[in-house]
């Protein structure tokens, strides 16, 4: 593993068993990806992009290979520290944005901080400078329901930036918006990218959101083609 | 019960009808009844929460039904015991065969014992029906109630001694031995004078056998017998008691030439058919014995008739008031299936949606989740109803136990038609439920439901008038008639008895099924939306008017809470505007506020009479308006909590989540709050209401008005002087006694005679029984006349007394002087609370003119006295008083000893018959050594003297072990709420898959997750349970601090309360591991693809 590397993966290979068929959804993915970059993973439906980045990210498991992130092997931890280990180094933004609707947006942001064990008052503190960075600082008080789904989308990046991870794992995160909102997005995450050196690893249909990245990676039937 | 059996018939009808219009509806909607038959499968877990919701309707029926039948059944066991096959009994009139047999008038003209020859009249005129063979047995018979003491001293007080004529034995039951041989009356008379046969039982007692000698007491010289043989059964009919065993024969002969008169004191007859059979034939046979005996200053009782209607009365009270004390669970049986449905539905909101958009109407809908509901309905009702029964038989164990003790047997016993109806009750009954939810739930907007997101304010989507001109038409208008009747039915039941009610309800149920009276429900809906809350607010003045004009708490309560709640409705309206939430907690503080104020706030507050119904809506009203405030400041709720735990960080995130989804989530919360705090509050008031009376029965003095024996003695042979007796004595040590009194009985008819003081005429005084008014029913009861020794040393308090009286000794030394005077029991006077079980008597004096919560007793309340025989005596009694509520060993109606001997006539005297001792106080530890010696002293006068706080004791014992077994079956309404828990936990864990996924990403450990399910159970049912008892302590102070009973401190049993609250909640908690499990144990990846 080179120095710089915080990703750094070696012939991973997971099979999904629905019992009656066999879905081999990575065929030996060698991967490596540096600290600070933005990464975008594309490909065609099925290719086993989102796959990769849950195997990743520690929340689905491999049947064979090798996952470096921070120089720690995912695979060999146990759930439990896999867990600790993605509550401090890692922040996720989903396409459904997956806020819960019972709490705040100054709530959902600070949630992974008391998570972590952070103080109350700490934890809000932090969440509301977050929320300023992402212009949402206005509307803390009200529920996810409240907002559009830009809006929503800015609160679930501010949530995944919150505990100052290191890296950032997006799967489709300009999915579910219109084209303006989601180079809006696009703009915070490349914006935040750069003022805080953070790797940021985005699955993506859209070549608008690959462009804005420094690096495409694509795949195709389990396997990184470039 | 009875009543409630009658329902069968109709039931069915019902239940026939739904089940062919459902099957109609099943097959004009064959893909509709496929999808409503596959959804019961779908998902085992909920399938199974839901049958536990649903089956409890049929559960509570069939508990209460068993409950019934077992009293009845052991009743009736225990008259077949004692009277055996007689069927109806010829006496004198004033004579009662039972508890007070052979009352000692002998010399007088109203003695109980007559010419054998009416026997034989008696036979004669029954001759036709002995022809046919109806009555199968016409005897004559003395029965009287004896002391015995063996050769060595043993002594059995009661004994029923029996004569009978060997030559009209036929139709009886024979006397057989342990052998199964018959013995022979004929052969005893044989053998002469001084034989006897007894029963095993008096063997047993007296530990004698064949040839041994025993004293009877016929008088007060015993009068020695031989044992001839002892019978196992055939000694009927002996007296009524729990262990009424020690009976013996003598041949009816030799018992007259004893007696020195060949009179008999009864004609004893039996029917064709067995012990229990032969009373069919009563009526029949009746008919020709009152004309037969009229005139004759005979009557005939149909013994066998009454006992098995008081089996019958006794079972029903007991179906009732555990029918009473199942309705709250049964309200919260209604909120959790309604909640069931509603959540089903939420579960399949989308597929609904879809099936709406592709074109499947409202209707539809409404069948679909009828069709699964009733499948779950008619599982879910047959296993209620079989649990029902267990839980029956379970409370009859544990009261077996204590009831053997007291000798009676009770066995465990259900009716066919009592387990039908409690199936078809809960069938019909959850249907119904399950009918108004799914047209609750049919009402979805296409768009939101196919998106899954909230619900838009609903706005009425057609004019009212539209509505009624095309949907309703001419079919409509049919059953809005049919609707009127049935819902004229709902209300006439609604003021007699809550049952009818749900069987009222039960009529609508095919009428729903059928669909157009859901459109009707949908425009009375809409017109009560456009009137709602000025309606509200009309109605509850119109019944606020009418409660104040009724003197009746519940009308005007009922319109209190009408009228708070439509005026906050109305506030939300032009020009107030008041928003939602402002409205619905000042709605729900006005009516805590209200139901827990105290009764002199309202007007006419101190006259207004209650019953037990007061207690349910307390209870329904109150939890209602409490979980309105809640919900409505559920932020306030959450904000306090996380100042009191948001200080400990490890869990500070578990807690927001655990508390932000329930409060989020109004409706279910609200419903499952409800079902738990309804029932705690039911248990916390019930223990902390027996736990303060039973404090009342800790001060023992005022339960015995100061004695601590009492002893009552044989008729046959009373003391001539107790006192003289006992000072040469030496046994007993008299100067042990600081006082003893003593009283004399008559059996008298009694009416109310209130409203006048004026004299009766002297015409009347000695005048016959038809000259009384016809206006006023006369009632059998017995005059207590008491003695100085008594009145003097009584410390029996009053509830009321007349003006002329300023302390209860003045009242208790007036009584004894003058016979014109007489104090009476709680028991027949009037009151402006309902009582709720216990014997109901004929009597009650001064209705109208007093209750016994006034200040005063009036001076015009008179009670008029009629003793029986050809020419009875009359007075007119002035009641002075009303003795304390807590007088327990204080009679029904009590006079001086003179006024007694005076109603006896021509200088007659009653001996004494009953006596009380009070020990002086530093023999106070020898009571029970003196009640002991009292017994030994006075055998030869069965003597049976009773140490009264022992007695007081054994009665608390068994009334607190029925009153906890109550509250055990109230408990039971708690499965409800831990069921209702479950659903809703299980539930949560589908809905909320993608979103556990994402705090799983984040960095909830599975151990978080679960634990934040658990704590989000733990926050519903401890809000409820909280609310519960808070609600139930408070009620209990204050409706016991108002109940005006002397002495009575409001105890709250916090350690009984303590045990419910842990209970409840670990069961709570039992129930939603399993989901908080399996959330736990959901795969991120998995979840987070879930879309």
């Amino acid at each position: 593993m080179l120095n710089n590397d915080i990703i750094d993966v070696k012939g991973v290979h997971k099979t999904y068993d629905t019992g009656k068929v066999k879905v081999h959804a990575l065929r030996g993915v060698d991967l490596n990806i540096e600290k600070g970059e933005m990464v975008a993973v594309m490909g065609p439906s099925g290719c086993g992009k989102t796959t990769l980045l849950n195997c990743l990210s520690g929340i689905d498991s491999i049947d064979e290979g090798e996952i470096f992130v921070k120089g720690n092997h995912i695979p060999k931890m146990s759930d439990k520290e896999r867990t600790k280990f993605r509550a401090e180094e890692m922040g996720f933004v989903f396409q459904a944005f997956n806020l819960l609707p019972v709490l705040s947006v100054v709530e959902n942001v600070e949630l992974p901080l008391l998570v972590s064990g952070v103080k109350q008052s700490t934890a809000r503190k932090k969440a509301e400078e977050i929320l300023e960075m992402v212009n949402l600082a206005d509307q803390r008080s009200k529920r996810p329901a409240e907002l559009s789904g830009g809006q929503q989308q800015r609160v679930a990046v501010a949530r995944s930036l919150v505990n100052e991870p290191a890296i950032v794992w997006g799967d489709e995160p300009t999915g579910n918006l219109d084209s303006e909102t989601a180079m809006g997005i696009m703009e915070i995450l490349r914006r935040l990218n750069k003022e805080k050196g953070q790797t940021f690893v985005l699955v993506t249909h859209a070549a608008e959101v690959g462009d804005l990245t420094d690096r495409i990676i694509r795949m195709r039937d389990g396997v990184i083609e470039n | 019960m009875e009543d409630l059996k009658a329902l069968l018939m109709p039931l069915l009808v019902i239940f026939i009808i739904s089940a062919v219009i459902l099957t109609v509806s099943a097959l004009r909607n064959k893909v509709m009844f496929k999808m409503g038959a596959r959804n019961v499968p779908r998902r085992l877990a909920n399938t199974v929460l839901t049958c536990l919701g649903l089956m409890f309707a049929a559960m509570i029926f069939s508990a209460s039904f068993a409950t019934g039948d077992t009293l009845n059944h052991s009743i009736r066991g225990l008259s077949a015991e004692y009277l055996g096959k007689v069927d109806i009994m010829v006496m004198p009139e004033g004579v009662d065969f039972g508890v007070l047999q052979g009352h000692a008038f002998t010399g007088t003209e109203m003695t109980n014992y007559f010419d054998e020859a009416e026997s034989d009249n008696v036979r004669d005129s029954l001759a036709e029906l002995m022809d046919t063979g109806i009555v199968e047995g016409v005897a004559p018979a003395i029965i009287e109630n004896v002391p015995a003491v063996g050769p060595s001293r043993l002594t059995e007080l009661s004994v029923t001694l029996l004569g009978f004529d060997h030559q009209h034995r036929e139709g009886f039951d024979p006397l057989v031995d342990d052998r199964g041989q018959e013995l022979s009356l004929e052969e005893l008379e044989n053998l002469g004078k001084g034989h006897i046969y007894i029963n095993m039982d008096l063997a047993e007692a007296l530990e004698i056998g064949i040839n041994d000698q025993i004293d009877i007491f016929l008088s007060q010289a015993g009068t020695p017998l031989t044992v001839a043989g002892i019978y196992e059964t055939g000694g009927n009919p002996s007296t009524f008691s729990f262990d009424a065993g020690a009976t013996a024969v003598m041949a009816l002969s030799q018992l007259q030439a004893l007696r020195g008169s060949g009179e008999i004191n009864y004609v004893i007859i039996s029917n064709q058919g067995g012990a229990i059979e032969g009373a069919k034939h009563t009526d029949a046979v009746m008919e020709v014995l009152e004309s037969a005996l009229e005139g004759t200053g005979l009557k005939a009782e149909p013994v066998k008739q009454d006992a098995l209607d008081e089996a019958d009365e006794g079972g029903a009270e007991f179906s009732t008031i555990f029918l009473v004390l199942g309705s709250f669970s049964m309200i919260a049986g209604i909120l959790l299936i309604f909640l069931i449905f509603v959540m089903l539905a939420a579960e399949r909101k989308q597929e609904l949606g879809i099936a709406r958009a592709i074109g499947t109407q409202r209707g539809h809908i409404i069948r679909l989740f009828t069709f699964e509901g009733v499948i779950y309905a008619l599982i879910a009702s047959a296993v209620g109803a079989g649990l029902g029964l267990l839980i029956s038989w379970g409370g009859i164990q544990a009261l077996a136990s204590a009831f053997k003790e007291m000798g009676f047997k009770l066995e465990f016993d259900f009716t066919g038609s009592g387990l039908i109806i409690s199936y078809l009750m809960g069938v019909l009954f959850t249907l119904f439920i399950v009918v108004i939810s799914a047209w609750r739930v049919s009402n979805l907007n296409i768009i939101c439901a196919i998106k899954d997101i909230p619900e838009p304010p609903r706005k009425d989507e057609q004019s009212i008038k539209l509505r009624i001109k095309n949907d309703l038409g001419l079919k409509g208008l049919l059953f809005f008639v049919l609707f009127v009747i049935v819902l004229g039915g709902v209300s006439v039941q609604i003021s007699s008895q809550s049952i009818g009610l749900s069987a009222n309800l039960i009529v609508m149920v095919p009428w729903l099924i059928w669909g157009r009276g859901f459109i009707f429900l949908q425009i009375l809906w809409a017109i009560l939306r456009k009137i709602g809350s000025i309606g509200f607010v009309f109605l509850g003045l119109l019944l606020i008017a009418r409660g104040i004009q009724a003197t009746e708490w519940s009308i005007y309560s009922i319109g209190m809470s009408l009228m708070i709640i439509g005026l906050c409705m109305l506030a939300r309206k032009w020009p107030l505007r008041l928003p939602d939430r402002p409205a619905y907690t000042l709605a729900g503080i006005g009516l805590v506020i209200f139901w827990l104020s105290p009764v002199d706030w309202h007007p006419k507050g101190e006259e207004m009479g209650a019953g037990f119904e007061m207690f349910i809506l307390t209870g329904v009203m109150l939890v209602m308006g409490s979980v309105w405030v809640i919900m409505y400041n559920s932020d306030l709720l959450l904000k306090a909590i996380m100042a009191i735990f948001g200080r400990m960080r490890s869990i500070t995130p578990m807690i927001k989540t655990a508390v932000s989804y329930p409060m989020s989530s109004r409706f279910r919360t609200g419903m499952a709050v409800a079902m738990f705090s309804l029932i705690i509050f039911t248990l916390v008031y019930m223990s902390s209401m027996i736990a303060s009376f039973n404090g009342l029965l800790d001060d023992t003095d005022r339960v015995t008005g100061g004695f601590d024996i009492r002893s009552t003695v044989s008729f046959t042979n009373p003391i001539t002087d107790i006192e003289m007796e006992l000072q040469g004595s030496d046994g007993v040590n008299f100067d042990d006694f600081q006082a003893i009194g003593s009283s004399n009985i008559i059996p008298t008819k009694m009416r109310d005679a209130s409203g006048t003081s004026e004299e009766i005429p002297a015409a009347t005084q000695s005048g016959n029984l038809n000259d009384a008014t016809p206006e006023e029913e006369w009632t059998d009861l017995f005059l207590e006349g008491v003695d100085t020794g008594y009145t003097q040393n009584v410390n029996y308090d009053f509830e009321l007394m007349t003006a002329d009286y300023s302390s209860k000794e003045e009242v208790w030394e007036a009584l004894s002087k003058d016979s014109s005077l007489a104090v009476v029991s709680t028991a027949i006077v009037p009151t402006k609370y309902a009582q709720m079980g216990g014997d109901e008597i004929d009597l009650v004096i001064g209705e109208g003119l007093f209750v016994v919560e006034d200040e005063v007793l009036p001076d015009n309340i008179f009670i008029e006295v009629q003793t029986y025989g050809m020419i009875p005596e009359t007075r007119k009694l002035q009641v002075i008083g009303v003795v304390d509520g807590m007088a327990l060993y204080s009679g029904l109606v009590t006079a001086s000893q003179e006024t007694v001997n005076g109603l006896a006539g021509n200088g007659n005297l009653i001996p004494p018959n009953s006596y009380r001792f009070k020990v002086k106080p530093e023999k106070a530890d020898k009571v029970s050594q003196l009640a002991n010696s009292l017994e030994k002293h006075f055998a030869e006068n069965g003597m049976n003297a009773v140490v009264m706080s022992e007695e007081v004791k054994d009665f608390s014992k068994i009334q607190n072990m029925f009153l906890n077994l109550m509250i055990a079956f109230m408990a039971l309404g708690l499965i409800v709420g831990i069921a209702a828990l479950g659903v809703i936990a299980a539930r949560s864990v589908v809905e909320r898959r993608q979103q556990v996924g994402m705090l799983r990403a984040i960095g909830f450990q599975q151990s978080m997750i679960q634990f934040t399910f658990l704590l989000e159970s733990s926050f519903v049912a401890f809000l409820g349970i909280l609310l519960g008892v808070g609600l139930g302590v408070a009620t209990a102070i204050l409706f016991m601090g108002e109940a005006d009973i002397e002495g009575l401190k409001v105890i709250i049993p916090w350690d009984r309360i303590a045990m419910i609250v842990v209970l409840t909640y670990l069961a709570s908690l039992f129930t939603t591991f399993m989901p908080a499990y399996q959330a736990a144990r959901i795969y991120p990846a998995e979840a987070l693809r879930y879309e």
